[in-house]
């Protein structure tokens, strides 16, 4: 048994099978972006479309009903490949100088990558920037964050600053490809491809949330709607007050480990004050004030995250932010604790 | 040397004035002229056909009307203009001066 979805090529309504349906509208998109540039783009677009609509009904009669893989195969196979159908230019000589400055605008440019992402693809990014594992910039911003912190507060900037990668042309400005239609066509089957490992699992949670859905529905009435409007608002204007009180403790907590004697907001917290006169000066004390830092810090972003959540989408994934955040305020702890042992055994 | 290529660009360059002699006294729409076409193995992948027709059409050598067809989308019935024509019969006279030329050239060497 198979899925079946219905299309419309050309006015005509066809079934056709998932997988057949998802090969066709691959090379519609490849054909479409490959006359791109080309004015009667879409007349072409249009006349091939229609085209396929014409063999694709000489390959259904009442015994086959459904448009299949191999029908699609033939069909693509008839009509060739984008790159063959091009018209010849009326002018060969235009033709390549229209290539040329296409090639030479290859630069790179740093975005997020949505395609390498732990956290926001700032590591990903730069990775496919320096052409470097973006493992290596993980551990990099990790061992960084030792130092004062610097790492967390220098990737946090990054992450508001760099744009993410959205489109395929941006993605492949992001690894310094060129950006021309071949270019475009590989990287687009590398996502067909991927897409087609998760479309099984991504149907069948659809379908779960269709089901989840159709009950939810059933058990609705107006009440509870409108309780569901109002604890919503109620979760808006708590989310609201988390953020401020979150983003207030770490302005607090940022400016007494930067100046611990500034008034008034040493008396908010007196701890790296307190440290200072337990922990010798040097690179111990650095350490134990980064521990210490991050064993502080990371309660109030867990505070904000949770804020921001209940302000937006209660419902959405967490995805690995929670569980990063957890593992970096046990090594903020593990840090600090030995960091002032090994400087009381010292003393 | 890419053979199939090569061949592929000669049968590219003779396209134009085959398309114009199949609609010459004679209106055709897409699929009549790509069926003519494969039958004298002018063409390989059906895909040439579209952006050639449209250019041509674009160049005024060819306008077209529409028609509904019974089950199947409506159809482009191409036909050539006074313009196509006239470019036709210069075509006809480029080629068989090629023809002639080519075929003198391959046989004189041959001897």
């Amino acid at each position: 048994m198979k899925k079946t979805v219905t299309a419309n090529i050309s006015g005509i309504v066809f079934h056709i099978d998932e997988d057949a349906y998802e090969k066709l509208n691959n090379y519609l998109g490849n054909v479409r972006s490959h006359f791109s540039d080309d004015e009667s783009g879409n007349e072409i677009l249009s006349d091939i479309e229609s085209r396929i609509a014409e063999m694709l009904q000489d390959k259904i009669s009442s015994s086959k009903q459904v448009v299949t893989i191999q029908d699609i195969d033939v069909i693509i196979s008839q009509l060739g490949q984008p790159g063959q159908m091009k018209d010849e230019d009326p002018d060969p000589g235009t033709g390549q100088q229209k290539e040329s400055p296409k090639t030479e605008k290859t630069s790179k440019r740093l975005y997020r990558d949505p395609d390498n992402q732990m956290l926001s693809g700032v590591c990903g990014g730069i990775g496919a920037y320096f052409n470097v594992d973006p493992t290596w910039i993980r551990i990099a911003f990790i061992l960084l964050t030792l130092l004062y912190s610097s790492g967390i507060i220098a990737y946090i900037i990054l992450w508001i600053v760099v744009p993410k990668a959205r489109t395929t042309a941006e993605k492949l400005e992001m690894r310094g490809e060129k950006v021309n239609i071949s270019n475009i066509e590989k990287s687009f089957k590398e996502e067909m491809e991927g897409v087609k490992t998760n479309i099984d699992n991504l149907s069948k949670e659809a379908g779960e949330k269709f089901k989840k859905k159709r009950n939810d529905e059933e058990a609705s009435n107006t009440l509870a709607n409108i309780l569901g409007a109002l604890l919503k608002a109620i979760g808006i204007i708590l989310g609201i007050a988390l953020v401020m009180a979150g983003l207030f403790m770490m302005v607090t907590i940022i400016i007494s480990f930067i100046a611990p004697g500034v008034e008034p907001f040493s008396y908010f917290l007196r701890v790296p004050y307190l440290l200072q006169d337990i922990i010798q000066p040097g690179w111990l004390s650095a350490i134990a004030f980064t521990g210490l830092l991050l064993t502080i810090v990371i309660p109030v972003i867990g505070l904000i995250y949770l804020g921001a959540k209940l302000i937006f989408d209660i419902n959405s994934k967490s995805g690995s932010l929670p569980i990063i955040l957890v593992l970096l305020w046990v090594l903020g702890i593990i840090v600090f604790v030995l960091a002032v042992i090994k400087s009381v055994v010292l003393i | 040397m890419n053979l199939e290529n090569t061949k592929a660009q000669m049968r590219k360059g003779v396209l134009e004035l085959c398309i114009l002699s199949l609609l010459a006294g004679k209106e055709a729409y897409a699929s009549e002229i790509i069926e003519k076409l494969k039958a004298r193995k002018l063409l390989v992948v059906e895909g040439t056909i579209y952006p050639l027709l449209t250019r041509l059409k674009n160049d005024g050598l060819l306008s077209y009307r529409w028609e509904e067809s019974t089950g199947g989308p409506p159809r482009k019935y191409y036909k050539i203009t006074p313009l196509g024509e006239t470019v036709l019969s210069e075509l006809k006279k480029s080629w068989s001066n090629l023809v002639e030329s080519v075929n003198k050239l391959t046989e004189n060497n041959k001897n």
